[in-house]
Formats: C-alpha cells, sequence, structure tokens
C-alpha cells in the first residue's frame, strides 16, 4: 500500500493539496489523487485548496482509510490506456476493496459512509453501502430491525398488510 | 465495458448536476469548510453524526435499499416507513426467474409464467412509478406470458427518468411482438441512455439522450434503423446481433459514437458508416463491402469472418486503405485456400496482431504459413504478434527439401512478442519461425505453445494445471492426434529452432500438460 502511495504522488503529478481532519491530523495527498472526491475536485477547481481543506465532519482514522482508498485508485484512469496493466492492478484493487470492506466494523462503516457521502466519492460510496446492503440481504425485516436498530412503527394492521404485499419475498 | 462506461457516462451527469447544486450553494468559507444547503443532512453541516444506525440519513437508507436484490429489498419493505417508501420508489427493477426466486421450482413453464405475471403485477401495481432507473425484464421463460400483461408492465415502468431498458423474450415472442415504441416519445426517450432489446420489432423512436444501443434479433431493416440513428446525437455504443433484416446498414454522421459491434447479420452486404470518432470496430460476418476512408479513427479492429472467404488475404490488401491508422487488429478465419499476397501498402501504426485460424478451419494444406511474413513486412511499427491455429499440414519431418529462407526481406525492428498457440511441427511453421529469429533484431520473447486452446485470456490459454503455482484445476481435454503432434512439435524445436534462437531472446515452450494430455 506504501509502495502504492508513493507511485501515485510521483507519477500523479501536480499539486499537493493538505486535507486536516476534524482532530487535527494533516494528510497530504496530490490533487489527482483528492480530485476522486468531488467535493474536492470542485474546490480545486474554485481555488480554494491552497489553506488545505478543513474536513471538520471526519475522524482522522476515517479519513486515513479514504486517503488510503484514494491512493490506491488513483491508478484507475492512468493504466486504462494499457490494458496489460490494467488487469493486474484491477486484480490487486479488487482485493484491496474487498479486504478494506470487510475488515470494517459497523461504526467504522458507519462513520466511513458518511465520510464517502459528504466528501462525494461515488465508487467508495456504492461499496460501502452495498457491504450494507449485503449485511441486510437474508435476513427477516426483525433480524433486519435489530441489526440496525430500526424502530417498527408500523400499526401491526398497517405490517399485516405490507407484509402481506411482499408475501412473495419470504420463504415458504 | 458497455456498463463501465456507462457509469462513467451516469457519474459525469451526475457530476454536473452536483456543480449546478453547488453553484447555488454558499462558497466556501475562508476556513475551506463548506456548508451545504441539503437539508436533512446535518453531518454536511460540519457537525459529527454520532455512531447510531437510526440516525442514519434516509436517503443513505434509500440507497442501501437499492444496492439490495429484489426479493430482499421486497422484505425490507416490512422493516418501517421510512423503508416501505423507499420500495415504492425503488429505481431497480430487475426482474427474472432467478431475482423473483422462481429458478429452484421446478415447475413448470406455464407454472412459471403464472407466478413471474403474479409478481410482477404485485409490484408495478403497488410502485409509485417514481424514480425507476432500470427496468429489466427477462421473460425468457415464460413463453405463456400473455403479451397484454408485458404491454401493462412496460407502460408502468418506462416513466421520464428511466436510464436503462433490457427486454429479453421468450423465443415464441420473437419476431411478433413488438415493443411500444409510443412509450418512449416525450420524456422517457428523453433520459433514456441505454436500451437493449431482444428479439422484437422497433419502429419509430427517437432518443436523443440514448448513450448505448443494443439490438439483439430484433426486425428492423437498414432504412429503419437508420431513422432510428438519425436522432441519437448521444450515441457512443452500438451494437447490432442477429438483425437479419439489414441488408445496408448506414451509420450517420453520430460524432460520440467510438464502439461499434456488428455480430452475424446474416443478410448485411454493406456497410456505410459516416461516424468520425469511431474508434473501436468489432465485425463478425461475412465480408461487406466497406466505403474508402470511413474508418479513419479506427483504432481497435476485430474482424471475424463466418463464411467461406480468404481474409487473410482480403486484410493484407485492402485493410490498410480502409483502416489506415489501426493500431490492434483481431483477425479470425475459417477458411484459407491462398497465401496471403506481397503488397505495398501497409499499416503504419499496427503495434498487436493477432491472426486466429479456426480449429474448424478449412485450410488448404498447401497454404504457407512463411508467407505471413508479408504481414509483418507491412506493419512496420508492430510489436506483438499472435498466431492461434490448428491445422493438419506436412511435418518438417516428412518433407526432405531443404528449409526455405528469405533472406533478402528486411529485418523486422519494432517486434518484441511473438506467440504461435498450437505451434506444430509443420515444415513452414518452423520456416516462418526461424526467419522471425533470424530477421527479428528486436525480439525479447517468444512463447510456443504446442497445444491449441480456445480462451479469452491470453494468460490462461498457456497455463497447464501441472505447473506449480497455477490456479487451473484441469486443462482441456484434446484428442491423441494433437499430443502426438505436440510431441512432433518438441522435437521440431529442439531440432530446428532452439540453435537459432538469440540469447537476449527469451523462449518459452509450453509443452504438453503431463498430467491431462497422455496417450
Amino acid at each position: 500500500m506504501a509502495a502504492a502511495a508513493a507511485e501515485a504522488t510521483t507519477d500523479g503529478g501536480g499539486k499537493m493539496i493538505i486535507l486536516i481532519s476534524a482532530d487535527g491530523k494533516r494528510f497530504e495527498v496530490t490533487e489527482a489523487v483528492a480530485s476522486q472526491s468531488q467535493l474536492i475536485s470542485n474546490m480545486i477547481e474554485d481555488d480554494c485548496t491552497e489553506n488545505g481543506v478543513r474536513l471538520p465532519n471526519v475522524d482522522g482514522d476515517i479519513l486515513t482509510m479514504v486517503v488510503d482508498y484514494c491512493n490506491m485508485h488513483a491508478g484507475d484512469a492512468a493504466a486504462a490506456g494499457d490494458t496489460m496493466k490494467a488487469s493486474s492492478t484491477e486484480e490487486e484493487l479488487k482485493k484491496f476493496d474487498a479486504e478494506l470492506v470487510q475488515a470494517l466494523e459497523n461504526p467504522v462503516l458507519f462513520k466511513l459512509i458518511l465520510a464517502a457521502n459528504f466528501l462525494n466519492i461515488k465508487s467508495l460510496l456504492d461499496m460501502t453501502c452495498q457491504r450494507v446492503a449485503d449485511m441486510m440481504s437474508g435476513k427477516t425485516p426483525e433480524q433486519m430491525r435489530e441489526t440496525f436498530s430500526i424502530e417498527n412503527d408500523f400499526t401491526p394492521e398497517e405490517e399485516a398488510a405490507i407484509r402481506q404485499e411482499n408475501a412473495w419475498a419470504f420463504d415458504d | 465495458m458497455g456498463m463501465l462506461s456507462l457509469k462513467r457516462l451516469m457519474g459525469r451527469q451526475r457530476q454536473r448536476e452536483w456543480r449546478r447544486r453547488r453553484q447555488k450553494a454558499q462558497k466556501p468559507r475562508a476556513d475551506g469548510s463548506i456548508a451545504s444547503e441539503r437539508k436533512g443532512n446535518n453531518y454536511q453541516c460540519g457537525k459529527r453524526l454520532r455512531y447510531s444506525w437510526p440516525n442514519f440519513p434516509e436517503d443513505i437508507w434509500s440507497h442501501i435499499h437499492s444496492l439490495m436484490p429484489l426479493r430482499d429489498a421486497s422484505r425490507a419493505a416490512c422493516v418501517s416507513r421510512a423503508f416501505l417508501r423507499s420500495w415504492r420508489c425503488h429505481p431497480n427493477l430487475i426482474f427474472s426467474k432467478r431475482t423473483l426466486g422462481l429458478e429452484q421450482n421446478a415447475c413448470r413453464k406455464s407454472d412459471i409464467s403464472r407466478a413471474f405475471t403474479c409478481i410482477v403485477d404485485h409490484i408495478l401495481t403497488n410502485h409509485s412509478g417514481n424514480g425507476i432507473k432500470t427496468l429489466n425484464l427477462d421473460i425468457f421463460d415464460c413463453p405463456n406470458l400473455n403479451t397484454c400483461d408485458l404491454n401493462n408492465w412496460l407502460q408502468n415502468a418506462i416513466k421520464p427518468g428511466i436510464e436503462e431498458i433490457t427486454l429479453v423474450l421468450p423465443l415464441k415472442h420473437r419476431k411478433v411482438y413488438s415493443f411500444p415504441c409510443s412509450l418512449l416519445f416525450g420524456g422517457s426517450g428523453r433520459s433514456l441512455r441505454y436500451l437493449d432489446i431482444n428479439g422484437c420489432s422497433l419502429v419509430g423512436l427517437c432518443l436523443r439522450s440514448l448513450t448505448k444501443l443494443r439490438l439483439c434479433q430484433v426486425l428492423i431493416t437498414g432504412d429503419e434503423l437508420g431513422c432510428l440513428l438519425a436522432n441519437t446525437f448521444a450515441l457512443k455504443e452500438l451494437e447490432l446481433m442477429k438483425c437479419s433484416e439489414i441488408i445496408c446498414l448506414k451509420v450517420p454522421l453520430l460524432k460520440q459514437l467510438s464502439y461499434l459491434n456488428v455480430f452475424a447479420c446474416n443478410m448485411l452486404q454493406m456497410i456505410e458508416i459516416k461516424a468520425l470518432n469511431l474508434s473501436t470496430f468489432n465485425f463478425t460476418g461475412s465480408t461487406v463491402q466497406f466505403s474508402l476512408g470511413q474508418l479513419l479513427r479506427v483504432k481497435y479492429l476485430n474482424m471475424t469472418c463466418l463464411k467461406k472467404f480468404d481474409v487473410l488475404c482480403y486484410v493484407i490488401t485492402k485493410l490498410p486503405y480502409v483502416v489506415p491508422n489501426v493500431e490492434t487488429l483481431v483477425v479470425s478465419s475459417i477458411t484459407e485456400r491462398v497465401d496471403a499476397p506481397m503488397v505495398t501498402a501497409k499499416f503504419l501504426h499496427l503495434k498487436y496482431l493477432s491472426i486466429e485460424l479456426a480449429p474448424a478451419c478449412s485450410i488448404s494444406p498447401e497454404c504457407d504459413y512463411l508467407s505471413l511474413v508479408y504481414f509483418l513486412d507491412a506493419s512496420p511499427v508492430l510489436e506483438t504478434f499472435i498466431l492461434r491455429e490448428y491445422m493438419e499440414h506436412c511435418s518438417v519431418f516428412d518433407d526432405a527439401s531443404p528449409m526455405r529462407l528469405m533472406a533478402e526481406h528486411k529485418k523486422h525492428k519494432n517486434l518484441k512478442n511473438v506467440t504461435m498457440i498450437g505451434f506444430c511441427s509443420a515444415k513452414s511453421m518452423v520456416e516462418l519461425t526461424c526467419h522471425i529469429l533470424e530477421s527479428t533484431t528486436s525480439l525479447e520473447c517468444i512463447t510456443l505453445d504446442t497445444i491449441v486452446s480456445w480462451y479469452e485470456n491470453e494468460e490462461d490459454i498457456i497455463d497447464r494445471c501441472c505447473v506449480r503455482g497455477t490456479r487451473r484445476r484441469e486443462c482441456l481435454s484434446i484428442g491423441t492426434e494433437m499430443i502426438l503432434e505436440a510431441h512432433r512439435a518438441i522435437l521440431a524445436i529442439e531440432r530446428y529452432i532452439l540453435g537459432k534462437v538469440p540469447a537476449a531472446v527469451r523462449l518459452d515452450v509450453h509443452r504438453p500438460c503431463t498430467r491431462c494430455h497422455t496417450v
């Protein structure tokens, strides 16, 4: 991972920008890496990144993961022209993504989704949301509520009706 | 590739939307933090949200809900009112035997049709009709489906905002069913980006936002398609498969069109392409007439000929004028009766050439591999040459005549990698290999695989299960004859080729698998 980050810094080129987490940790990344965040990409276009980009709602440990992810994926577009290279890195990326998302504990996953949504990094948002979707799949509504502490705000009659409507999706 | 580029495009679209929204929002404050005007998402206003799933913003829950498989998403609707709301606007309606859970039931087709109809009816009747982005109706296994039901579903689901429609009809309805095109006039047609229609007719559409169009077994004539294409200004990818009513394909001046795939459209005789930016062209069928200068930007060309025709001869004599800028060329042939001739025209930009002669290829035994040298001569900057073949030829061991030399030939200065899959002991094959070894100054690696197999991935082709560290469990089984020939090929390599390999060149010989390829 360190190697990938170093590579991105050298061949990603361009200016460096500083990201500052809620707890004051600073991360130096290239514009190419940071631009995967649509939020930051727009700030770069608007020229308001000189003094560093403060992210007051993203903790340092979460931002570490986001920066790792962006470093890892920064080569995506660059490698696309070279099919041989792209196919080998694609596998590495898949492995990296799978490991990242599998290892997440609920609170971290929760914060990472919010960070991805805030920073507007679509691929990371989709990947983390997919993890939650996978966690819900195969469960009964009761188990889904239990896993994510969701309150059942239906009246018993409403719940019976909605269950009736979706009866096809319940195992016999 | 299709879906990816589609997603990329959708991403861009979203970006634009985002920018528009952002421009309306407050400018970043001096400290660099951003205040968003989006309501309901207090985490965006600089406050940190405590870890608590119930506090999760509803729009993110909706997004998560949309990523669940249909059955799970339907069950999740029973979790809470918020989930029910998002189910009523579920954007991805993917209806197939599998997503509806009808796969395991080993019931009769009529039962499947009935169960399918019942569930889809239920879902679409209760759906608000808002927010549908993807409609995928795979009813291949529902021959008894009523087309009135189908029309109702399409009417309920195709609303302005729809981006993708895929329809796969059962065989029985193919060529009979007529897609209700009027649904795509107006708003729905404007938002549509991807249309994949399998086996119905399609006339009178105007789809300005469409970026990808895939028609398979669609009854459409060349003129009708021309009318359809005339207004698809955003079209980037066009695939026509088995559309057997097209005789003359006229692709109008579509500036965005970069990918064209024409597959087995049997009646096709002529292709006229005015799309200037076409860069990738896959053509599978019998050769057709191309007008000159139409494919100037094409960098990748894959030409697979299904009819009896001397493709190699056609490629080397005609294509340098048709696709002068091609960089990657893949040619597959089933018949070769004549050798490739020596030509003066050149592929000045060709870097990658792959020639595949199909397993059932009826190639005349006199056909000469050595003539493939003319391809190398015609491609001065070629770096990679791959030959994949299997045919019966006079072995070098049975022909006492001396080896032919092509000494007067100029050197190949850019060729780095040569791969021959299905390397055999044919005399002209050995001669071709010797010629390449002797006249290529830049060669880095030559790979000779004595077994021919047919896989997509180049690395899979030459892998053997007996090699340590390989992921392959088992090699493709081949006939005794090919195994014997492979051993003759190894003998030929040892006797005629090994001594000619320069020190700087790596020779990779792939022998038959010691586990699977035994006699």
